[in-house]
Parts: C-alpha cells; sequence; structure tokens
C-alpha cells in the first residue's frame, strides 16, 4: 500500500508564501483564490514577550473527509493513497463540500462552476514528483513521501515526532496531514 | 498562436465530454491547466518544443539558481533548480518573473514622449531615432555645461554589473553622479567598511557553519536569498545560537534564541554598550587587537589625526605611526608602508595614555574605551527602549560567543545620519570579539577568484576629464566638502534633488536614469518629481513606465533580467556557500520587442560618445573577469558555477591585499579603530552616538503633535523595493501596503485590523492598511515602503507615487552623514482611520488584478 502524505515542519516554516506562489502557477489557480495559504499564528503574548509561528492551510486529506460524506454526486472521493480529490465530471458546484469542510481550503471556480482545492499536485505524484509546493520551499519545511513506507522521510518523521506532531483540530474526519512544532507552544 | 486559448480549450474539452475517457482512469478531470495545456499546444503547435534553461533569479540580490522553461519560444514558468547554495529553493518573488517578462504592462520598445511631462502620451520611434535624439543632446550639454551637469542612476536590482559599466560610461563624461543607490543603500556603508577593514563584509562574509552565535541586526528574515535560513537553521540544530537585533517581530526574531526589539535609530548606544563591556571587563581578542588594529596607534590631540614620527621630529615620515611599546618602555613605530614595527619583538600597549616628550597620548582604543565607558547597561535601556536585562542580555551572549560568532545586517542601519559610524562601529565589535577570518565568523574577502563589478574601477584608465573632476571635485559636486568617504561614486540623492529644484549649485541638464525609481525610493518624492520636470533633457531605460519614466523625453526598452547573460557574482550579502559561488545567468528566451540589454546599451551610447570603455562588449569583459577561474564566459556557462574554497586568516595569509602582504587593505593596513578617513570626513575618528533628528528625544515638542514613530523599509516577502506591484500573482497574495500597529496604538486611535489608515507627517499623509500586532512597539508604527500603482494612469498622480509611499512624507532636508551622504529615512507621525478608504483608482479586488495578466499576444504586438 502507498499511502502519500506532507507534513510541515512549522520550526522550519518562515512563512514566505513561496508554496502559494508556486501552487498558484502550477494549478493556474485563479487570482484571489488559493489551494494553500499561510496564516500568521501570532505575535502571541504581549509585545515584547510574544511567540508567532505560521502555518500553511490546505486540505489536510483526511482519512473520513466530510466533504466526501456530504457530496450528492460522488464528485469529491478519497484514492486510495489518501489523496481526496474532486472529479469536475461529476461536480456540479454546489458548494455543500465547502461548508462541510472544518478547514475552509475549499473554493469555486464560477468559470467552470466546479469546486477546487489542493489535490496534493496527484499529476506530478502520479508522475513520480513531489508536490509543486515541496522542492521549492526556502525552509525546506515540506515533507512529502509515502507513510507506509518505514524508510520514507515522511513515516519516520511521523514516528519519531512524539509531541512535537500536531494537527488541526479533528471532527472526526481525521486529518491526513500532520505539522511538526517543537520549539514553540501549539495554537492552532 | 493558437487561436483557442488554453482555458477556452480545457472548458470546450470538459463541456463536450471529450475527457470522459481519460476520467476514467480517475484523476484527469481535475489535472490542472498546465497539464492539459501541454497537450494542446503540443496538437496546436508542430510538435511544441518545450526547453528547460538554468539560470539564475536577480528579483533580488539572492541570485536564487532557477530554471526556466520555455515553450514555443515564451517563457511560461520558473522553478527551482536544484545542486547548487539556493538547494532548488525560490522564493514567492520568482514566480512573477514570466509575469513580469510577458507583461502587458511591460516596454517593448523606443519611445519619444509627445505630450506634457507626466501626461503619459508616447510614440514608437526606432532605435536609430532614439540615438539621434540623445547623442547631440549629450554632446551639446557636455560641451555647454560640462559633464557634471549629467545625472545618471541605476536602481538597486538590475543589477551590480550594470552600475559598474553606467558608472565608467558616465564618469568618463564628467557626470558626478545622481540618486545613486548608494546614498539610500548598503553601499555607503561598504565604503566606510572599505577604509576600516578594506572589504565590505558586514552584509556578505558570514558563515553559520561551525558558529556559535548568528547576529542579524536589523535584517529581517528574509527578504533576500531565502537558502540562507536552510544554512542558519542547520547552525540552530546542532545548537548554535540566532540573535536578531529590529524593532520589527520578524520571521528571523520567531525564529531566534533572543530577539531585541531595539528603538528605531539607537542602534549604537547597543553597539557601544557591548563594545564598553569587552573594554571595560577585558574579554576581548587581546591577541588579534593588538596584532591586527591599530588599537595601539597613539592619538595627536593637536591634529585630531594619528600621531606620526613627522609630528615627533623634523624629517621625520609621515607613513610611521607612534605606538607605545612595552617591551622598550619607548615609543615605537608601524610603518604603514613597509606594514612592519621598528622593533623586532613588538609589544605594543593596547590601552593607557603615555608621555611622549612630554604630552600625555591615548592609544586609539583607549580613546574609544573612554567615550563608550558612557554607555552603561541603564544608559543604554534608557536610550533602546529595551530593559536593562535585554540590554545585559544581548552584550553577555555575543561577548560569550565570541570569538565565533557571525554578523550579518540589512540597510535599514545606514538609513542614519550617523550611518557611517555605525559601520565603523560593527566593524570594531566584531573585531575586538575576534570574529574575522575565523571558522564561524565573518570572512573580510569572500570570493576572490571571480571579479566582480570593481573590475570596471580598477582596470580602464579613466579620461582626462574624470580625473579633472576627481581632483578637484569639491568644484563639481552637488554637495561640495561633503560625503567624501564616499567619493563621487554615484551622488548624494538628496543633494541631486535639491540640484534640481533649486539650481544649486548648480542646475543639472540630462538626467539618464536605469531600471531605478526615485520617485519612489528617495525621501520627499514631491520634490523629486518636480525635480525631474525640470530637467532638460531625460532618458529612461525600463522595464515599465514607472513615475519616473513618466517625466522622460525618451524611454528605451529594457531586457528583462532572464533575457540577458551575465556572471553572478558573489557579493550579495549571503552566507557560506552563496558567497563564495558565482553562478551563471543566461536569458531564457530572447529579449521582447525591441528590448535590450541595459549593458549593451551603455556600451553602444559610450562608442557613440568615444568613451573608451576598455572592453570591446560585454563578452570581453566577463572573459577578463573569469581569467583567474581559467574559464571563458562560454565554459562558465557550461559549467554553471564556480564555487570558491573557503579560507581562514586571510589577513595572516597576504591573501587581503593586492601586495600580497599580511594585514587588511587599509591605508594603515591594520582594522582601523580609529578612523583617519571619518575624523576627517565624517563625525570622528572614533564612533559615537548621535540621535535622529526626529525622534521623542530630539524633539519632545513635534512628539506631542505626532506621538509614533515612524519606521519603513521593513522588507516582505512579495516584493522588492519599488519591484513586482505589476504582479497580478504578488498582488494577490500581498495586494495592498501595509502598516503595522500595536493594538493598544489602533485602539487609542479607533484603528481596527483592516482598516485603511491616514498615516500623517508634518510633510502630508499617506494611507495604508492597518495590521494589529503585538511584534511592534506601543510607540513605532511600520509603514511599507515605495509603493506604487501601476494600474493607475500617468496623470493620476504618476501611477499613484504619493498615495502610499511613504518617501512622499518624509522630509529630505535634515542632516546627512558628512562622510557618506546617508540621512534618516524615518519620521514622527500620527494615524487615524482614513475617512473614505482606499486611495483613488487602485486595485481592490482579484478580478481587476487580471488586468496584469499577459493574454500571450503582447510581445506579437
Amino acid at each position: 500500500m502507498t499511502t502519500h502524505r506532507m507534513i510541515v515542519d512549522l520550526d522550519r516554516c518562515i512563512g514566505c508564501h513561496s508554496c502559494t506562489a508556486a501552487c498558484i502557477q502550477e494549478n493556474e489557480i485563479d487570482l484571489g483564490r488559493f489551494y494553500t495559504k499561510v496564516i500568521n499564528v501570532g505575535p502571541t503574548g504581549t509585545y515584547p514577550n510574544v511567540e508567532e509561528y505560521y502555518l500553511p492551510v490546505k486540505c489536510q486529506h483526511c482519512e473520513t473527509p466530510t466533504c466526501v460524506k456530504v457530496c450528492p454526486t460522488g464528485a469529491s472521493y478519497r484514492r486510495e493513497d489518501g489523496i481526496v480529490l474532486v472529479d469536475h465530471n461529476k461536480c456540479i458546484g454546489c458548494e455543500y463540500c465547502i461548508m462541510a469542510c472544518p478547514y475552509g481550503v475549499r473554493s469555486r471556480n464560477d468559470r467552470l462552476g466546479v469546486i477546487e482545492k489542493c489535490t496534493l499536485c496527484a499529476h506530478l505524484v502520479d508522475d513520480g514528483k513531489n508536490p509543486a509546493c515541496v522542492d521549492i520551499c526556502p525552509g525546506h519545511a515540506r515533507i512529502f513521501g509515502d507513510a507506509d513506507d518505514p524508510a520514507s522521510e515522511v513515516a519516520q518523521k511521523l514516528a519519531s515526532a512524539g509531541d512535537s506532531l500536531h494537527r488541526l483540530a479533528d471532527v472526526g474526519n481525521t486529518p491526513g496531514e500532520a505539522f511538526l512544532l517543537a520549539n514553540q507552544t501549539w495554537r492552532s | 498562436m493558437n487561436a483557442v486559448s488554453r482555458r477556452s480549450f480545457v472548458k470546450a474539452m470538459a463541456a463536450s465530454g471529450a475527457l470522459a475517457t481519460a476520467a476514467a482512469l480517475g484523476y484527469e478531470a481535475w489535472k490542472p491547466f498546465t497539464a492539459l495545456a501541454a497537450d494542446d499546444a503540443g496538437s496546436a503547435q508542430t510538435e511544441g518544443e518545450t526547453q528547460v534553461i538554468r539560470s539564475a533569479c536577480r528579483n533580488c540580490y539572492g541570485r536564487c539558481t532557477i530554471n526556466g522553461i520555455v515553450k514555443n519560444g515564451r517563457l511560461v514558468r520558473v522553478e527551482g533548480r536544484p545542486g547548487t547554495y539556493s538547494e532548488g529553493t525560490i522564493c514567492s518573488r520568482a514566480f512573477a518573473i514570466p509575469q513580469l517578462v510577458n507583461s502587458p504592462l511591460r516596454v517593448r520598445y523606443p519611445m519619444k514622449r509627445v505630450g506634457e511631462r507626466g501626461e503619459g502620451k508616447w510614440e514608437r520611434i526606432t532605435w536609430d531615432e532614439a540615438w539621434d535624439i540623445i547623442i547631440p543632446k549629450f554632446k551639446e550639454v557636455i560641451e555647454q555645461y560640462g559633464g557634471h551637469t549629467i545625472l545618471a542612476n541605476n536602481g538597486t536590482g538590475r543589477d551590480q554589473l550594470n552600475i559598474s559599466v553606467l558608472q565608467k560610461c558616465f564618469y568618463d563624461m564628467g557626470s558626478v553622479g545622481g540618486f545613486g543607490v548608494g546614498s539610500i543603500c548598503k553601499i555607503a556603508g561598504d565604503f566606510v567598511q572599505k577604509t576600516t577593514i578594506g572589504n565590505p563584509c558586514q552584509f556578505t562574509g558570514w558563515n553559520p557553519e561551525d558558529t556559535n552565535l548568528i547576529v542579524m541586526w536589523a535584517r529581517g528574515m528574509f527578504s533576500w536569498g531565502y537558502y540562507d535560513w536552510i544554512y542558519i537553521k542547520k547552525a540552530l540544530d546542532r545548537g548554535a545560537k540566532l540573535m536578531v537585533v529590529d524593532p520589527r517581530h520578524t520571521a528571523a526574531a520567531a525564529k531566534s534564541t533572543m530577539w531585541v526589539p531595539i528603538r528605531p535609530g539607537s542602534d549604537m548606544a547597543l553597539i557601544l554598550a557591548i563594545i564598553n563591556e569587552m573594554i571595560s571587563s577585558g574579554r576581548f581578542d587581546k591577541d588579534f587587537a593588538t596584532k591586527w588594529t591599530n588599537s595601539s596607534f597613539l592619538l595627536n590631540d593637536e591634529t585630531g589625526l594619528l600621531l606620526r614620527e613627522s609630528d615627533l621630529a623634523d624629517g621625520g615620515s609621515k607613513d610611521k605611526i607612534a605606538y607605545w611599546d612595552e617591551g622598550t618602555g619607548s615609543v615605537q613605530f608601524w610603518d604603514t608602508v613597509d606594514l612592519a614595527w621598528s622593533v623586532d619583538d613588538p609589544k605594543p600597549a593596547l590601552l593607557g595614555s603615555y608621555d611622549v616628550e612630554g604630552i600625555e597620548r591615548r592609544t586609539s582604543l583607549q580613546k574609544l574605551a573612554d567615550a563608550a565607558a558612557e554607555w552603561t547597561v541603564e544608559k543604554t535601556a534608557e536610550t533602546t527602549w529595551l530593559t536593562t536585562d535585554q540590554v545585559k542580555d544581548a552584550i553577555e551572549l555575543y561577548i560569550e560567543s565570541s570569538p565565533g560568532t557571525c554578523f550579518t545586517r540589512g540597510q535599514k542601519t545606514d538609513f542614519s545620519d550617523n550611518s557611517s559610524s555605525v559601520s565603523h562601529a560593527f566593524t570594531i565589535m566584531m573585531a575586538l570579539a575576534g570574529n574575522y577570518e575565523i571558522p564561524g565568523g565573518n570572512s573580510v574577502k569572500p570570493g576572490t577568484s571571480t571579479k566582480g563589478s570593481a573590475l570596471f574601477d580598477a582596470v580602464p584608465p579613466k579620461s582626462a576629464v574624470r580625473q579633472e573632476i576627481e581632483a578637484n571635485i569639491d568644484d563639481y559636486s552637488m554637495c561640495p566638502g561633503k560625503a567624501q568617504v564616499y567619493g563621487i561614486r554615484d551622488g548624494v540623492y538628496s543633494a541631486a534633488t535639491h540640484a534640481l529644484t533649486t539650481g544649486k549649485p548648480f542646475q543639472p541638464r540630462i538626467y539618464w536614469g536605469m531600471n531605478c525609481e526615485p520617485i519612489i525610493s528617495c525621501a520627499d518624492s514631491l520634490e523629486v518629481a518636480e525635480g525631474l520636470k525640470n530637467i532638460d533633457f531625460s532618458v529612461n531605460v525600463n522595464l515599465l513606465m514607472s513615475p519616473s519614466a513618466e517625466l522622460a523625453d525618451i524611454v528605451l526598452p529594457a531586457a528583462h533580467q532572464n533575457e540577458i547573460d551575465r556572471i553572478e557574482y558573489p557579493q550579495s550579502g549571503h552566507c557560506w556557500p552563496a558567497n563564495h559561488t558565482a553562478t551563471i545567468r543566461q536569458p531564457f528566451t530572447e529579449p521582447q520587442g525591441e528590448c535590450r540589454d541595459e549593458v549593451d546599451i551603455l556600451f553602444d551610447l559610450a562608442s557613440r560618445l568615444d568613451i573608451d570603455m576598455t572592453w570591446k562588449d560585454k563578452y570581453d569583459w566577463f572573459n577578463f573577469a573569469l581569467k583567474a577561474t581559467g574559464m571563458t564566459f562560454e565554459e562558465f556557462r557550461e559549467a554553471g558555477e564556480f564555487v570558491d574554497e573557503i579560507t581562514y586568516g586571510k589577513h595572516e595569509k597576504g591573501l587581503l591585499r593586492k601586495d600580497m602582504k599580511p594585514g587588511f587593505e587599509t591605508k594603515t593596513g591594520k582594522v582601523n579603530i580609529f578612523s583617519e578617513e571619518l575624523q576627517r570626513f565624517g563625525w570622528g575618528g572614533i564612533p559615537g552616538y548621535r540621535e535622529q533628528p526626529q525622534s521623542p528625544f530630539s524633539d519632545p515638542d513635534l512628539a506631542q503633535e505626532y506621538p509614533y514613530v515612524m519606521l519603513t523599509g521593513g522588507r516582505n516577502h512579495q516584493y522588492f523595493h519599488s519591484e513586482y506591484r505589476e504582479s497580478a500573482y504578488m498582488r494577490s497574495i500581498r495586494p495592498f501596503p501595509v502598516v503595522e500597529i500595536n493594538p493598544e496604538t489602533a485602539h487609542e486611535n479607533g484603528v481596527e485590523e483592516g482598516d485603511w489608515v491616514c498615516i500623517e507627517t508634518t510633510m502630508g499623509s499617506i494611507k495604508q492598511v492597518a495590521h494589529l500586532t503585538e511584534g511592534i512597539d506601543a510607540r513605532v508604527v511600520h509603514c511599507d515602503h515605495d509603493w506604487w500603482f501601476p494600474e493607475k494612469g500617468a496623470q493620476d498622480g504618476l501611477h499613484g507615487a504619493f498615495d502610499s509611499n511613504p518617501n512622499a512624507i518624509i522630509d529630505n532636508d535634515k542632516v546627512f552623514d558628512p562622510a557618506v551622504g546617508t540621512d534618516n529615512f524615518s519620521s514622527m507621525c500620527r494615524i487615524h482611520k482614513s475617512p473614505d478608504g482606499p486611495p483613488e483608482g487602485i486595485f481592490t479586488t482579484p478580478e481587476e488584478l487580471s488586468a496584469f495578466l499577459s493574454n500571450g499576444q503582447e510581445d506579437q504586438q
């Protein structure tokens, strides 16, 4: 089995939005919509005693995705390798999934009348490549690979992370992606 | 071109069900347009050829290595190029390259102004027609008024080689500079470092490998060359520390071991406090100070300079500097020509005052110690708005970690009327701590094999006119008697502005601007614009119709930096190994329209004015520059990179001086703790504190009405000075200029997150969008710099040049640094919520930004 997973090491992320731009270029996303965004968490505290980290947020490729559950046409689906996608041939743009997604990472392509979101660049992954946001990351913060392969970096990070492993809030969807944050308090 | 656009093609395919078969495979139906477009292009064109061209980015100084993906002769995308210092990483700005190259706003042909200045009316002409207008005008002005009335300017990013060729060409005409980037950026500091340690190394030269501590001073992580973070993180992971001195909680501060949120403009106090503690506690590198600095040199209070043998005896040498030798108990000498002590086993006294023929003479270090003594922890805390604990912790961390601390700074400390002293003080701090030329410290002269932009200063003979002017600079300078350390190099922006508007000390007649934007980047933008309207004749070489281009007579189309050949030198402020690596920048595509490389344009201009450029063209010059590597430019193009080995202790091995003697490339051969150049031309031979002309301390009355310090110039991730406001991607990510305000301050002024805010100084008002953050002191606000709005018309305030740009409300009439001509790009201000929202006519929605996108046809017109 193969489970494609991305984790983001927040101790390495410097909030530069290079991933955002790489994603726009790769996926030719309409201006003003984003598959991935970077949120500044902080500065928390009171000047000058503050902390701050940067949180890239995108589709978490959940194990039991609510977007798939609510989709009336079966357009939203989860591949065997864990990647959650939208089949544009089936999508009617009803936006149920937008409402169901706990992370607000789906948006409607008004030109095509369909819903879009991070595909984990499955077209590249299926070609043996990394998603567009990975290699260019100036912090080497994004780690991608097969979580089922114990030799992969992503599997090893997941295994060794311990308390520094964090996930976005789980409302029954079991987010597939994860974050590493060891040097600061997780506040997301 | 394909008659069907990619998107309409994809849409049509999807609607017709033509993708049904593919959809059965599971994912083609959401395949991004790029993937489908490849098929589209392939079927429509004769086997659409995709080329991957390796090159470097020049969207800032970082010169990250990139690949350009070119299809059918058109740059369609960029990718990171792995295998070099940047490890395949690129920042968001790199993605603006295809957008700018193909931009509908791009200037693609020479143009002649046909309306009033600033009216935005232009007519396309040929290059020959352009030269036929330009050359007679240059000849006439040189003949009638002299070459010194010609101003020339080049933007900071486009690039070091352009700047050196521009200077060679124009200095040989007799020009004395322009709005030079020098007086508004780090080059001023570079010149001070050249006189005090021989080479600029406060930006470049740092080495996180093996370091104990990385000090980033006024340098936000990361605004250029983001790969530095990869090397810093490696250092942090093995236990090194990161100290960030910055008024703002930047990304660097967020990742730091210690954030020192210093009051804007008070940096000198903390540097002197560190120096004071080092000297008074004896915790400094005495061996380095004795052997390699001029700490022990005695001072002559009568001349204000170093004590010379000629001061003590008739017939004594001016080249021999006195020191007190503790071995012999007598005055001895350091020979600055032979670089030798006068006794075999010298024992120079570092500190103290010595009786020399009946007069007490202090050592240079003693003078510094006496001056720095007032910078106690308490006084420093009061001056810098730090707590005494913050000051103590910063001092201790620096001293405890040295030797073995590396240092890099941004250029904000050069935005000061005291910038020469600050540069000097940093040099002293690093030298006394023993942090130069050691592992984990700073290399004084990194990357020595490939010769950079300095070649054009060093090799070609100077014209007779230039020699005459340099010998009598005060007769020709726009600021006579000032900025002597900086020399004529690139001028002083405020002096050029005043000359343009007042005719004093003379009226400039020609302005040649090359990919630069003085209206946006110089203080008092309105006066700069007024001045540029006054000029007799003006040529602007540009990628876009920027505000100052709109005031030109002739606009020449510049090739984009990824349409031309360059050697990218290791001079750009980065750590090992980038600071030892030269890399190739070569064209992705031919220049669009009739755009030309600025260097080619300058060689052409020089040839038409009979200026001897020594080399026949840029390739001739590049081949010369690469000699030490054993490669020609074409071989370098194939190789892609050249990496110099890192060498420590270069001062001991004779690798820093042209004469190959041990020592530093300064007039004394040593690191100058006391600088005679700064004693003559700056505020003094040793660094001292100066309060900024506008601050709550220096002008409490003004602070009653304008209570906040307006800090500007902090970098952000999407823009580089005035650049990329035409990029739809960048503008969609960071749409508006942002003013950072502490929540308490915002609350007091009725401002909430996302409000458009008026920022007012005594000079006027601008608008930016409020971002509330605990990352800034309640007494300080920070404004994004250099904003303009390409979507607005020329007649609309020169493309909105004065709407949001803080330089529009900063005075240029304040005190400036006498050594280097820098001044304070900051002011006191007040804020309130904008009564009428954003500036009129700017893009406020993503849909509007699509006007910045190429339709794929622009270069065909």
